[in-house]
Formats: C-alpha cells, structure tokens, sequence
C-alpha cells in the first residue's frame, strides 16, 4: 500500500518551495474536478474557468505559507475554487456588492478534510461519490432541494426561504435534517 | 446565543448559509464549545464531500496557458521564462539570464521619463544601461499598464491596474501596432481587485507601439472596440 501520506507532504513541500511544475501537475490532476465543481455553481464554462484560476493563482500567491504537513492540497484547492465560485454568484446575484462567503474557523477545516481524507482511503473517491450521491438521493426532495441550494448557489438561509416562499423556520430545519442524514452516511463509512 | 440555538444552526452555518451576523454569533459560541467543535467537523466533512459530486469538466487549453503562466512559464517553451517571483536579481550587468529583475514600482516610476499623449493618458519609459526596459503607461484615473524585461528577449512581464473586471464574455487584448498591422501580446483579464501579472511570449521592439482594447472572449484577430490605450515606446 502507498504511503500517501508522505506523497502529500512531499507533494505540499514541492509547492511550498514554489515549483512550478508541482502546480501544473495540480491542474492536470484535479482542474477537470475542479473545473466541474465551479461550473455545477456557476453554470457557465468562462465565469467558471475564472474562478479555477483565481482559486489557482490564490494557491500560488501563498504557497510559501502552506504547511506540507497540513492536510490535502487537493481539499484546499477545492475549498478556494468552490468558494471563489459562490464569490463570484453571489455577486451576479446582487449586482456589484459581493460578500465573500464567511471563512469556517481554520482549525475545523484542516480536520474536516482530514475526516474527508479517511473515508476517500475506505471507500476510493469513486466510492464516495456513489454513497453520498445515494445519500443525497435518499433524501425528501423538500430537503434535498434546500441542500442544492445552499451548496450549489450559495443561497442563504433567508435567501432559500425568500426563493421557495417557505417560513424561514421551515428552511432551517430541513436543511438541519438533510445534512444530519449526509453526516450519518460519512460517519458510516468512517466507523464501518 | 444558547448552546441549543448555535446546535439548529450548524448546519446552516458549515455551508456559510448565515446571515453575518448569525454567522458571527456562532463563531463567538464555537471559541469555547468542544462538543459543538466535533460536530462541526463533521458537518464540514460532509460539505467538502459534496463538492466531489459535481460532473469533470474538460478545461479549456486557454485556462491551462493561464495556469503555466501563474509559474511564468510560457506554454509551448518551458524553458523560455523562470517564475517570477523565483528569479533572484540581476546581477549588474548581466545582460541575458532568466534573472529578469521586477523593477520596484517606486524605481520605475522615478525613471520614467513622463511624456503627454493626445488621449489624456501619461507615459513613460527606460532603456537602462543593462538594457532592461520599463515603460509604464497611467492614466488619469489610476489605471496603470507596465512592460517589463529585456530589451530583445522573448518574453514580457505585463501588469495591469487599475482596470475593471471584465464579464465573463470579453478579456483585455493588449497589441502590438507594427505597419499598420495589429499583432496580439497576449489576452487576460484583471482580478476583483482589478489587478493582472503575468508573462506574455512575446519580443518587444524599442520603438513599439502598443495598444490595449476589450474584445470578446477568447480574443480577437483584430480589435474590434477602440483602444482604452494607445501609444509608443
């Protein structure tokens, strides 16, 4: 078995040291995912290929900072495309006035992604995509509709409530049922 | 906030679905609360999973240029150009390396020699003794265009500011104007800051004139809008 581990924080080094090459072999690898993560949000190829950049240009500006030893590079990169992306729907949504979406508390992300890391070594990340992808289809579609929404569109709570003419209430709780459910399935395949 | 009230929204708040000040609120709570912290995780687990769910899309070869030029590398000759920011300083003198030096802002503008154009734009230029050159274009609303390098080598280090972003359907085309014939520099956009760098392949002459319009995406083989500059080494 590979230690991918030790790959990642070789791999996170080469970055760190700012080899160009390390980036490119990044956007070989992952720019179609993350290509496609920034389409599903924008929908639309060119507003979508600038979000990868930025999100790549913004990986490159702070490599110097990165720590080889912090996580997946990967999960970091589609964290920076996927909210660039939203970055950048909101704005078309609210014209010139954007507000990036708020930073989660850097400590729980390095974990998340480490969680993340677990279940993709059990189950292959084709794996995880079959099962939350089954997870998200087993879903009511009243709850699975307001998941997609907050997701895909960076929709807020109040904004979902405003889109679907539901009590802000309503929303709240559906989308707290729906993504206990999603947990459930991860947790699942983590204790299994 | 109770502990109650920060568990119902979590969820809401791991997908960044709150409000700020909601938003703000929970972080406050989050400090102090370990049981809250593990299941957020998870939480954030799950949403960084779902971003595995969206289709592969095949990227444009103009994004992948875009991306080698993060690197200063120029797609199709590797060995052209040396990243950027990894090339140390040019040691005096020296008159081809890859150690192009990035001129400071400040030294450029102290050597441009200002020259006023009809359009109401200021430029400037320098051809130093090592034959490196720096010519910078500002106009009066704080928009700047920089050319950097060396004089005669195959590339160019551009960088913009100052100019609005542009819509997904149009790029900033920057031309060499030779004989009446317009030759593309090279094609790129500015960020939300309105900012750009990056390296072009392309041989510069002394006495160059230079021209940047917006065309629609992904360029065009003549400019189609009238020149937001125009002007001469």
């Amino acid at each position: 078995m590979r230690d991918t581990s030790s790959e990642q924080v070789r791999f996170a080094t080469r970055l760190q040291a700012r080899d160009g090459a390390a980036l490119r072999e990044l956007f070989e690898r992952e720019g179609r995912r993350a290509l496609g993560l920034a389409y599903r949000v924008l929908g639309d190829q060119a507003a979508a290929e600038d979000a990868v950049q930025e999100a790549f240009a913004q990986l490159w500006e702070r490599a110097d900072r990165l720590d080889p030893a912090g996580g997946r590079i990967e999960s970091l990169l589609m964290t920076m495309v996927y909210r660039r992306a939203i970055d950048l729907a909101r704005a078309r949504r609210n014209g010139a006035i954007t507000l990036p979406p708020p930073d989660m508390l850097p400590h729980v992300d390095e974990q998340a992604a480490a969680v993340l890391d677990r279940v993709v070594e059990l189950l292959s990340s084709d794996g995880l995509r079959r099962k939350l992808r089954a997870a998200l289809h087993a879903l009511p579609e009243e709850q699975r509709v307001v998941v997609e929404h907050a997701y895909f569109e960076g929709l807020t709570l109040r904004e979902i409530a405003e889109r679907e003419r539901l009590p802000l209430g309503t929303v709240k709780s559906r989308l707290r049922l729906a993504m206990e459910k999603l947990t459930a399935a991860m947790r699942t395949q983590t204790l299994s | 906030m109770t502990h109650d009230e920060v568990r119902d929204l979590l969820p809401a708040y791991a997908l960044g679905a709150l409000d700020q000040d909601e938003h703000a609120a929970v972080e406050e709570h989050l400090g102090g609360c370990r049981e809250h912290d593990e299941e957020l995780i998870e939480l954030r687990a799950t949403v960084l999973a779902l971003g595995t769910l969206a289709e592969e899309r095949e990227p444009s070869a103009a994004l992948a240029g875009e991306i080698e030029r993060l690197t200063g590398e120029v797609p199709g000759d590797r060995s052209a150009v040396a990243p950027v920011h990894m090339r140390p300083l040019a040691e005096p003198g020296a008159r081809r390396s890859v150690a192009h030096r990035w001129w400071p802002r400040a030294a450029a503008a102290a050597a441009v020699l200002l020259v006023v154009f009809t359009a109401g734009w200021l430029a400037g230029g320098t051809l130093g003794a090592e034959e490196r050159y720096s010519y910078v274009v500002q106009a009066p609303g704080g928009a700047v265009l920089e050319f950097s390098g060396i004089a005669g080598d195959d590339a160019v280090t551009v960088w913009m500011a100052g100019l609005d972003r542009l819509p997904p359907d149009q790029r900033y085309q920057i031309w060499a104007i030779r004989d009446d014939r317009w030759v593309t520099i090279g094609i790129c956009n500015t960020n939300a800051e309105g900012r750009w760098r990056g390296d072009f392949a392309f041989t510069l002459a002394t006495d160059e004139e230079i021209a940047l319009t917006i065309e629609p995406t992904p360029g065009s083989d003549r400019p189609t809008s009238d020149p937001l500059i125009r002007t001469r080494f």
